[in-house]
């Protein structure tokens, strides 16, 4: 299947498996009603983010990257995301967020210098207003521009853009985050960051792996500099902080098709002819297969949710 | 894209490659450097001992507690002694209330039992360094410590904190590093048997550790027809123990509490196991494990398929020899958890350190493999991949007892914890502690 048919799949999968992994949220805050006012923003929310995904990660920082890697890594992120959200208390906002940053960081990888700085920086601003997890974005760019010649100015700019909506979004009344509750976030975040543990794996591995230029010309320049602020907000979320889990690793998710290459060339022998590192990627692709049983299950107990939910299922 | 990147590796084949440009590399080499794994490692103890200390369930901690308090006092009585546990923990912990400044409660024993943990985490990153290098001892050490505290913070059927595991580590470790390490049968004897007997006085779970001695001493001696010196190491193994054990027994023969203290033990020692149906653990009892079984599942295989012999440090044994051992105390202790009765978590504690050695033998195969024969590209790829999904399954075990920690740290208030004490001080006697045993209730 060409560039084409998983797009095709990735549209059309990426909702069939986004509708019911949004249901349990969507029944968890409907206090055990379903109401398509509280599933619908998600819904929409992922499918986008997932077709954002696939679209974005075609250009050249994603060079050699198979298209079904990226159209697993996107149909991965329509059917997990929603679940790695569970405890949010201001869903919506949450939804929303996950929305403008996805499409941030969509426009900032496909769309020229010209258009980002209006479009991309305007959303990266709504991102952090509705959830400040977002502001890992701006950090990223922050991190990547030290490191580069001429990319402080785009980066300032980021960071501006990220704290001004972090003050509009006060100003206008919006909580700070859209998540946990200080006092029981640490559960809540583990029981998130468990149903992602296979998109950790790869997306790390995708991170190590990815060799992006520092030329700030070049639309992925910034990724390595997203992922690490990810993969350290991360960790402090693992510590009890209450940030979005999925915000923060949405970094990982985009870098999750660099992992998922690299592995599959590792097994196909592309690599290397050595047995024994082939024997070694045989044994990571069966744990990473193990480390998405998590997100497996949660997935089927919102399938299960949804075939209950149709008429007659009861 | 090569021309943005300025690092580029030529491989001994010739291969060229790009480097990981940074800041990936930064931040990835800083996460994995060995001061950054102990320093979480750091992290996940407190999160640990927080989370032992202020479980909702206080019951061991304090029947350990009281004991020790007692026992150190003036006018201390026979009841003060738990009649199925040896006095060793209450004798090496309870001086402390003669230099706390407060009212006892068991705060007391905070520093007392992290000094004991931190202790055996430094013996054990020692003796994996040793074995193993440093950039494997680090790693390895986290697990031992992530496991450790993930078993005592989030018991099941007490609380963690102030548990006999805890301290056996120490002296088990050290009775370990002196069978795998000095030469000497001398000095191996007696510096094992002087351990040994630390840890047997402070509970009998140690004995699995000892029979493990015992099983690969004979084994090793009759391989390689050294009797005498296994003899000899034996013989001081048992001179070091009565050594260890001499000040317990001198305490309890001073106070005239021997006989009926020892004939107590004797009875109601082995009263919590029997013999178990066979069945799978649960899921969450084998997660702080996962990434220790990951790394002899991947150094399994490939020693296997490489059959080369992996290298071990300064070990006084081969390969073999090493891996004869740790099986052998491996199996040993699997079958003490698999005969409890209770569903204690804690009882895991005991399969931590041959896991763990066990882990690093693996790894330590596979590193020699690498080193050996592989391309430089082949090598980066192999170890990105396993750090990645190491990485992630000890995120998995590490995540329980970081929020055990961080949700239980608001329940701590000394305040409650001194009127506690005073309150189990007054309605209750360490002698009450094994009334539940089958054998101590019949009359």
């Amino acid at each position: 299947m060409k560039e084409r048919g998983w797009l095709v799949t990735t549209v059309l999968l990426g909702g069939v498996l986004a509708a019911p992994a949004a249901l349990p949220v969507a029944v968890l805050h409907g206090k055990g009603e379903f109401t398509i006012a509280e599933w619908l923003p998600g819904f929409l929310a992922v499918w986008l983010a997932a077709v954002g995904l696939f679209i974005s990660t075609s250009g050249p920082t994603w060079e050699g990257v198979p298209a079904w890697c990226r159209g697993i890594a996107a149909l991965s992120l329509g059917a997990l995301a929603p679940l790695a959200a569970m405890s949010n208390q201001h869903n919506t906002q949450a939804d929303l967020a996950l929305l403008a940053m996805a499409a941030a960081v969509v426009l900032h990888l496909r769309a020229q210098p010209s258009r980002w700085q209006t479009a991309g920086v305007l959303l990266t601003a709504v991102a952090c207003g509705l959830d400040a997890t977002a502001f890992i974005l701006p950090l990223g760019w922050f991190w990547s521009g030290l490191r580069s010649k001429t990319g402080h100015a785009q980066a300032w700019t980021l960071v501006f853009a990220g704290l001004g909506g972090l003050v509009i979004g006060r100003l206008v009344g919006l909580p700070m985050l859209s998540g946990y509750r200080i006092q029981q976030s640490a559960y809540a975040i583990h029981r998130d960051v468990a149903v992602i543990l296979a998109v950790l794996a790869l997306g790390l591995a995708g991170y190590a792996q990815a060799r992006f230029p520092r030329r700030p010309t070049h639309p992925g320049w910034w990724l390595p500099g997203w992922a690490a602020v990810s993969v350290c907000v991360l960790l402090a979320g693992v510590l009890g902080f209450a940030v979005n889990v999925r915000l923060a690793v949405l970094g990982l998710w985009w870098l999750m098709p660099n992992g998922l290459a690299e592995l599959a060339a590792l097994l196909q022998g592309r690599l290397t002819d050595d047995r024994i590192t082939r024997t070694v990627g045989l044994l990571v692709a069966l744990a990473i297969v193990a480390l998405a049983v998590p997100g497996l299950l949660a997935w089927r107990g919102g399938m299960l949710m949804g075939l209950y939910l149709l008429p007659g299922g009861g | 894209m090569a021309e943005d990147v300025a690092e580029q590796w030529t491989d001994e084949a010739g291969r060229r490659g790009v480097a990981l440009s940074s800041p990936g590399a930064w931040l990835l080499h800083a996460l994995v450097s060995p001061a950054s794994l102990l320093v979480v490692a750091l992290l996940v103890h407190v999160a640990g001992r927080i989370a032992a200390f202020c479980m909702p369930i206080k019951l061991d901690s304090f029947y350990y507690t009281i004991s020790a308090y007692r026992l150190w006092r003036a006018g201390a009585i026979f009841e003060d002694l738990i009649p199925d546990k040896p006095p060793g923990q209450a004798l090496l912990t309870g001086w402390v209330y003669h230099l706390w400044p407060g009212e006892p409660s068991r705060l007391a024993m905070i520093p007392v039992e992290s000094a004991f943990m931190l202790a055996a985490y430094g013996v054990f990153w020692w003796l994996a360094r040793r074995l193993f290098g440093s950039p494997l001892a680090a790693g390895l050490t986290l697990f031992f410590v992530i496991a450790h505290n993930h078993y005592n913070g989030l018991e099941t059927i007490t609380d963690g904190f102030n548990l006999g595991e805890n301290y056996l580590m120490l002296p088990t470790l050290l009775a370990v590093a002196a069978h795998l390490t000095i030469a000497s049968p001398i000095k191996r004897g007696l510096a094992r048997g002087l351990a040994m007997g630390v840890a047997l006085s402070i509970k009998q779970a140690s004995v699995g550790l000892a029979a493990a001695f015992l099983l690969h001493g004979l084994l090793s001696s009759i391989r390689s027809k050294t009797y005498r010196q296994a003899g000899v190491a034996g013989g001081l193994t048992v001179i070091g123990i009565g050594l260890a054990w001499s000040p317990m027994l001198v305490f309890l023969g001073l106070h005239g509490w021997l006989g009926d203290h020892l004939r107590e033990l004797a009875a109601l020692s082995g009263e919590h196991a029997a013999i178990m149906p066979i069945a799978w653990p649960p899921w969450h009892n084998l997660v702080p494990l996962v990434p220790l079984a990951w790394w002899i599942v991947v150094g399994a295989v490939v020693r296997l398929t490489s059959k080369r012999a992996g290298a071990v440090g300064k070990s006084r044994g081969s390969e073999g020899w090493l891996v004869g051992f740790l099986l052998c105390w491996l199996a040993i202790e699997a079958v003490g958890v698999w005969s409890m009765t209770k569903p204690g978590t804690h009882y895991y504690q005991q399969v931590v350190s041959p896991m763990a050695l066990l882990a690093g033998l693996a790894i330590a195969a596979l590193r020699s493999d690498t080193g050996r024969r592989w391309a430089a590209s082949e090598r980066e790829t192999t170890w990105r991949w396993l750090g990645a999904t190491t990485a992630t399954l000890a995120l998995l075990a590490a995540m329980p007892v970081l929020a055990a920690g961080s949700m239980r740290v608001y329940k701590f208030d000394p305040r409650v914890e001194v009127v506690e004490f005073a309150q189990w001080q007054a309605t209750w006697s360490p002698s009450r502690a094994a009334d539940h045993l089958p054998q101590r209730a019949k009359p």
